[in-house]
């Protein structure tokens, strides 16, 4: 096979056993890879129906067939399971250099089911797997982690892995590759965790091969044309990175503060991607075959926060700054480090502290029960929370099951700034429409990668539509979400798509592949992935009572800014949504729909 | 005039290794990192990233240490090229070459190492930001030259003598 | 005489680098005045970012009166009130 390599590493924890298996070509190609094939295999396993953080949870490492080619940004991996944040499916996406790395040891994707009767890690050499013992390597931090299984293997090997959280079941631990780059989401880590597996090395020394050489190189070169010459692409990306959103996004009065209580950081300056480029950034970093080089390795030289690490980006300068109130830079990047070290959602954390703060500004949340005060803006708690949180010591333990069972702990769900128990990203649904509407449908709770509608509604990018208006924001969620499942199912950076669209992967997909994949075709491909995730939550229990927002967002107006006055409009969003899908009035997919997408219950 | 030669500007690396893709998408039509004739050195510690390339040497270790005769330099580009009917796969000249760009092919066990693409070397293409240059020496010790005098102009601004 | 409102300029990202300022105050009673104000002032280098070589303000560059994109008021022709906020934002983005 080209572009794919046709075959699944299966993994038995409990058995102690590892075996190749084919990958069924007609799901390669309906299901494209990553994303969409984890979950067609989550699926067809009947995922929805176990216990998360239950041996019969499978735990899938997918790659697409662009991962390892040199497509624009080809480096992605997904980690999918049934979450234990939400119960939803979850499919968090990583880039750096891992996934590469499995598609070079000649797999598509790993299969992890089972609990191993103590620690273990997996290395994965070149087509072999072996199962390992790793007394030594649990409890260590990621780095740590990564260093000695390296040291275990060998030097070039690749790691992922989880720190401390994943092993203490936190449902906001994610898992950690390379050491700084995370599927960072829907508590996947804990997952992990729940297995007694620590990591996982890949080396891989085999090629990944195209189907037509000539068509890859000239729809890769049309691709990249575009990248190089976009100026956020090719200029604003690689310059500031992501948190040069900060003030973008603050300007517009979404930027949520304090736990969403407002959409305006008075001080967001100070946590902003020009304050971080001026202060602590070394250079800029990309992962494997990327043009972006979005990330930010980052150094204090001095101070109580010294050290040196990676990030943040935009959403983790948000969650640990304005969310909790913080404006002390150094706090907000030692805090992403930690979440790095720790291997914890440092959106997840930070908006779970938030909570908690909140909880605490209105007596919810005694300074008793806390075992300390909760203050906005406290730079040394957010620090030292990570580890708390990671090691479920104090008022970590509650923080450590994520904002909506510590909100519900003290009798105020409603406090939790949520989706589906995952904690929102960095957009206020109020100043920002469509985005709620996307919060509210995301198949694996709040999140703004399924469907980033800030894209048009905010930046302009492709079309410029007016972030208070609900008119027409169902087609372009639908649309978003549909074209972001099929990027992230072919193994290219999400990001890729400010520059290129359906039509430049779908010629990629092509040429790599062999098989006729269009614009048409591709984005019919995302479409149906994204309906196989719904029909996986509607299996799980979910319904159309679980598409919404916190009743903040639906009935508190925004208090300033240029949104003052404004509430979600997810009433008029929804039920247009639900139509555009085809989809009946309580958001199941009609029979005529899952025939036109091939899907069947 | 000179030959033109690889450049590399590790402080302007980003670690993309889109060189090595492009090295074995082009020589050998996939995508190999382990055979690409050039490797990013990457240390995330440090934040520091440094491709090493086949330097071409004049008095080539791997030319002088092959039995065989196999390495010949090409007058047009410079670069030195296995010829694969004489090479007997014996790796002294991986043992030789003091940078390590000799790779061993897997299909057929013969040599393979950096020939600049016949004058167009592909990961000087491929790198986004000028990490890689193909330039004549005395125009790159030049500039490297003038980047120094820069820097050092940059400080002498705040010194009164 | 009217008195020609005096307005908060605020620059974020590149146009920071181009102008040497991250935010300053001007009297215009337009956004239009504002930018060209700007690219009197900052010259040729700004002048290139916020216009096209037409003279139209470039589509990648967002231009917000109070936090509000002009493209959602009156374009360049918004009027502006003493105390109001322009803010320039350059071509970026994140996620």
């Amino acid at each position: 096979m080209t572009g794919w390599t046709g075959k699944m590493l299966r993994v038995d924890l409990t058995a102690g056993e590892t075996s190749v298996e084919e990958l069924c070509r007609h799901d390669l190609r309906d299901f494209v890879g990553a994303r969409g094939l984890g979950s067609r295999l989550l699926y067809v396993a009947g995922a929805y129906a176990v216990d998360p953080l239950a041996p019969e949870n499978p735990l899938i490492f997918a790659t697409g067939p662009l991962t390892g080619t040199y497509a624009p940004s080809g480096g992605r991996y997904n980690v999918l399971c049934r979450s234990p944040l939400t119960g939803a499916i979850a499919a968090s996406n990583s880039g750096g250099y891992w996934g590469p790395e499995l598609k070079f040891a000649g797999f598509d994707l790993i299969y992890v089911t089972g609990k191993a009767a103590s620690p273990v890690y997996l290395w994965v050499n070149d087509g072999r797997a072996e199962i390992r013992p790793a007394d030594g390597i649990w409890g260590k931090t990621v780095s740590e982690t990564e260093d000695a299984v390296r040291a275990q293997t060998h030097p070039e090997a690749k790691v992922a892995c989880i720190g401390p959280a994943g092993e203490r079941l936190v449902r906001i631990a994610c898992v950690v590759n390379d050491k700084s780059r995370a599927a960072g989401r829907s508590g996947v880590g804990a997952v992990m965790g729940s297995k007694n597996l620590k990591a996982i090395a890949v080396r891989g020394t085999r090629p990944v091969r195209v189907a037509d050489k000539e068509g890859f190189k000239a729809a890769r070169k049309r691709a990249m044309e575009k990248i190089l010459s976009h100026p956020v692409t090719s200029g604003g990306l690689p310059t500031y990175g992501t948190a040069v959103l900060v003030n973008v996004i603050n300007a517009h009065g979404a930027f949520p503060t304090r736990n969403f209580q407002t959409g305006v950081f008075a001080e967001a300056e100070r946590i902003s991607g020009e304050t971080l480029a001026k202060e602590y950034l070394v250079r800029k970093k990309a992962c494997f075959a990327c043009s972006m080089a979005c990330g930010r390795p980052t150094l204090i030289p001095s101070g109580p926060f010294k050290g040196s690490g990676e990030g943040p980006e935009y959403e983790a300068a948000w969650a640990l700054g304005a969310d909790c109130g913080v404006s002390d830079l150094a706090a907000v990047t030692a805090a992403n480090w930690q979440c790095n070290e720790m291997g914890i959602d440092p959106i997840s954390y930070g908006a779970t502290l938030a909570c908690a703060m909140e909880l605490y500004q209105r007596g919810y949340l005694t300074r008793e029960q806390a075992g300390r005060e909760m203050r906005w803006g406290d730079g040394q708690l957010l620090v030292e929370g990570v580890r708390l949180t990671a090691l479920r010591e104090g008022i970590g333990n509650l923080l450590a099951e994520g904002s909506y069972r510590l909100a519900s702990e003290f009798g105020h769900p409603e406090l939790s700034m949520t989706a589906k128990k995952q904690e929102y990203p960095a957009y206020e649904p109020r100043a920002v429409q469509g985005i709620g509407l996307n919060y509210a449908t995301s198949n694996r709770g709040g999140c703004h990668v399924r469907g980033y509608t800030i894209s048009s509604e905010v930046l302009g990018i492709p079309e410029k539509l007016d972030p208070l208006v609900p008119d027409n924001k169902a087609f372009w969620v639908k649309a978003f979400q549909d074209a972001t499942a099929l990027v992230d199912s072919s193994g290219v950076c999400l990001f890729v798509t400010f520059a290129i669209g359906a039509p430049e992967i779908a010629d990629l997909l092509a040429a790599a592949t062999g098989e006729a994949y269009t614009t048409e075709s591709g984005l019919l491909a995302g479409e149906r992935i994204w309906n196989l995730e719904r029909m996986f939550n509607l299996k799980a229990g979910f319904t159309r009572a679980d598409d919404t927002l916190a009743p903040r967002l639906l009935s508190e107006p925004m208090p300033e800014g240029p949104a003052r006055g404004q509430v979600s409009r997810l009433e008029v969003m929804l039920p247009e949504y639900y139509r555009l899908r085809g989809w009946d009035e309580e958001g199941r997919p009609t029979e005529e729909t899952l025939a036109r997408l091939g899907l069947k219950w | 005039m000179a030959r033109k030669m690889l450049v590399v500007h590790p402080e302007k690396c980003t670690a993309c290794r889109l060189c090595e893709l492009a090295c074995t998408f082009h020589q050998d039509g996939e995508f190999h990192p382990l055979t690409a004739r050039l490797t990013v050195g990457i240390f995330p510690e440090e934040h520091v990233f440094v491709p090493i390339v086949c330097e071409q040497c004049e008095v080539a270790a791997c030319q002088e240490a092959c039995p065989s005769g196999a390495i010949w330099r090409n007058a047009v580009t410079g670069a030195l090229e296995v010829d694969t009917s004489r090479c007997v796969g014996c790796r002294m000249c991986v043992m030789a070459c003091p940078f390590g760009t000799m790779v061993h092919a897997e299909a057929g066990g013969k040599m393979q190492k950096c020939d600049l693409c016949q004058g167009d070397p592909q990961c000087v293409v491929a790198c986004p930001w000028g990490a890689l240059e193909y330039v004549e020496p005395n125009d790159a010790a030049l500039a490297r030259r003038r980047e120094v005098a820069r820097r050092l102009a940059e400080v002498l601004k705040g010194v009164t003598v | 005489m009217v008195a020609v409102p005096a307005v908060q300029v605020q620059l974020f990202a590149t146009l920071r680098e181009v102008t040497g300022t991250s935010r300053l105050a001007l009297e215009a009673s337009s956004v239009r005045e504002v930018l060209s104000l700007l690219a009197s002032q900052y010259g040729e280098e700004l002048r290139r970012r916020l216009f096209t070589p037409a003279g139209q303000l470039q589509e990648t560059v967002a231009v917000l009166v109070n936090g509000r994109n002009i493209r959602f008021l009156q374009g360049p022709d918004t009027p502006l009130r003493a105390g109001d906020t322009v803010t320039l934002i350059p071509p970026v983005a994140g996620g």
